[in-house]
């Protein structure tokens, strides 16, 4: 828990939100505004998974081993509902178990495909999907596994500005 | 080409008519007094999932099959109706005993008919490990009045990836089964070497879903995720089509004859989008064959920058190559999931869009063949939704569509009820 917190504070989070009493928060058609002022000034990892998402583990892998080198902020959001207390257990663990530190989001009511299209119309729902933010708020999205290479791109793209 | 139509006000009021109340309404109502979910008082309700199936009986009737969650357990449910979804009988369970169920839009139970009615499910069952799972399958000799016990069709008990079943019934009455299977893929890990994707297997039925033979395996490297379609072919040969990993990492589609003697089929091509990417796009194909041999599939990709939902059909004898230059782009940049259904020379493609601030299935039919196209809205929810599924009869297509807010909606699509 306390390395939990730790590695949460080194990846320059403060506290997360009060709605996440359950360490998982629900993803709804204004978080994507929220995650973006929270961040506001910095440059993030927004990664879009699901418990059920083949290529996810490697991505969290890759992302845990960058923020082991330097602070990574990342926000992973679920496709899965957040209605289902095992779903949600479910994304914890397997958050917990990857070593990255991430703030954990699931979808909330709206329908899936709804908030799929509020976070960006050009992505069809393959998983991962991440959203690389700059410091000025500027975003690039990629599809698919993320590796040390795209990471470290995004280092170099980000201490551009 | 084609043009839109919004629905009159007399589809309208057909919609709200046929628009019934939840798949399972007495025990969403029941969950949702008590607030009582695994025990936690206070917890919201599980909303239910949303993964159905849909296919008319020989006589007629219409049967749509999917997933009832209890504080007691999982099962496979069924309904029927007499009048093409204008109502809609309780839910009976096929599944006697509670086991888990999956039941999303890419991986719900599925529903085929024998030739004397014989009813035959068949389900992916998830097991503890992420990912894991066995194809169960159940069959009713008395209308849908009792089930047989689950079996499982695959002969390997690994707990491993078998998951995404599909089904169908030749003409001589033999149910193949086709699955995602992962045991080349840890076999590789295994032995230290890369594989790319997962394996397409398939079982066979000849004695009516008394037992399965097989374990064959219909193709190496098939994409993870993603719905099998399945078609009887002109031959009367089962087809599959599914989505495939090509030279590694494209994930286009193929297409193979499967034989009941499990007879390995040649795997070919059948889309060319050339979508390169290591991830799940939880996104499979439709297929279908009309009365002249032309095959007729659905299938969604990225192509480039700009994804898609693409239409294609493939003459007998026509080079599979130059049929694909001419796929036409179904629907706006939002169209996903879309089905097929033929009956006679009408060809139905129904998909999900956005339609401003709710989900809608749209429509293209076409009287001749494929050729020419009518596109209409078939129904909207607010809330959230299953993929549409198109049910034929040999003149009749229907849209049946899973929806949170709405229930079971049905609408007909092409024959007398239009």
């Amino acid at each position: 828990m306390r390395a939990a917190l730790v590695a949460l504070m080194t990846a320059g989070m403060v506290a997360p939100p009060s709605a996440m009493a359950s360490g998982v928060a629900a993803f709804d058609s204004n978080s994507l505004a929220r995650i973006e002022a929270f961040h506001r000034g910095k440059p993030f990892v927004l990664v879009m998974w699901s418990l059920d998402c083949t290529y996810c583990a490697a991505s969290f892998a890759a992302l845990a081993a960058a923020q082991r080198a330097a602070p990574l902020a990342v926000e992973a959001v679920a496709t899965d509902s957040a209605d289902d207390p095992d779903t949600v257990r479910g994304l914890q663990d397997k958050v917990r178990a990857s070593g990255m530190a991430a703030r954990i989001w699931a979808f909330g009511d709206a329908p899936p495909e709804r908030l799929r299209h509020a976070i960006d119309p050009r992505w069809h729902g393959e998983l991962p999907r991440v959203y690389w933010y700059r410091a000025d708020g500027s975003r690039t999205a990629t599809s698919g596994v993320v590796t040390e290479q795209a990471i470290a791109g995004f280092r170099r793209a980000s201490a551009g500005h | 080409m084609s043009s839109t139509d919004r629905p009159s006000p007399a589809r309208r009021a057909l919609l709200a008519v046929l628009a019934l109340g939840p798949l399972f309404p007495p025990i969403a109502r029941a969950q949702h007094v008590h607030g009582a979910h695994g025990g936690g008082g206070s917890r919201r309700p599980r909303a239910p999932e949303l993964g159905i199936s849909a296919a008319f009986a020989p006589d007629g009737t219409l049967w749509v099959a999917g997933k009832e969650t209890t504080d007691a357990g999982q099962h496979v449910v069924v309904r029927s109706s007499r009048d093409r979804g204008r109502s809609w009988s309780a839910p009976v369970r096929a599944t006697p005993s509670s086991e888990p169920v999956s039941a999303d839009g890419e991986n719900r139970p599925k529903l085929a008919f024998g030739p004397r009615g014989e009813l035959y499910v068949s389900y992916t069952k998830p097991l503890a490990k992420p990912y894991t799972g066995e194809i169960r399958f159940v069959r009713s000799t008395d209308g849908g009045g009792s089930f047989s016990a689950p079996l499982t069709v695959h002969a390997n008990r690994d707990e491993i990836t078998h998951r995404f079943d599909a089904m169908i019934v030749d003409r001589d009455g033999r149910i193949f089964v086709a699955w995602i299977d992962k045991r080349d893929l840890e076999a590789a890990k295994a032995a230290g070497r890369t594989y790319a994707g997962a394996a397409l297997y398939y079982a066979v039925s000849h004695d009516g879903g008394a037992s399965f033979r097989g374990d064959y395996k219909i193709a190496d490297h098939s994409c993870e995720c993603c719905r099998i379609a399945l078609a009887i072919s002109p031959s009367g040969r089962p087809a599959a089509l599914w989505r495939h990993v090509f030279d590694g990492t494209t994930r286009d589609h193929a297409f193979a004859l499967l034989d009941a003697s499990g007879r390995p089929g040649r795997v070919e091509r059948a889309t060319r989008d050339g979508w390169k990417i290591d991830a799940c796009p939880h996104h499979g194909p439709a297929l279908a064959y009309d009365r002249h041999g032309v095959r007729h599939q659905a299938w969604f990709n990225m192509r480039g920058e700009r994804g898609g939902v693409f239409h294609a059909r493939i003459g007998p004898d026509a080079a599979p190559d130059a049929a694909l230059a001419t796929a036409a782009r179904i629907g706006d940049d939002t169209a996903a999931h879309a089905d097929l259904a033929i009956a006679g020379d009408t060809v139905a493609i129904a998909w999900k869009q956005l339609d401003g601030d709710a989900t809608a299935i749209m429509a293209r039919v076409s009287r001749d063949g494929g050729r020419t196209w009518s596109e209409r809205t078939l129904a909207r929810t607010a809330g959230a939704s299953d993929q549409p599924r198109l049910a034929a009869t040999a003149t009749d297509i229907v849209l049946v569509w899973n929806t949170r807010a709405d229930g079971l909606v049905t609408v007909a699509v092409a024959g007398e009820a239009t």
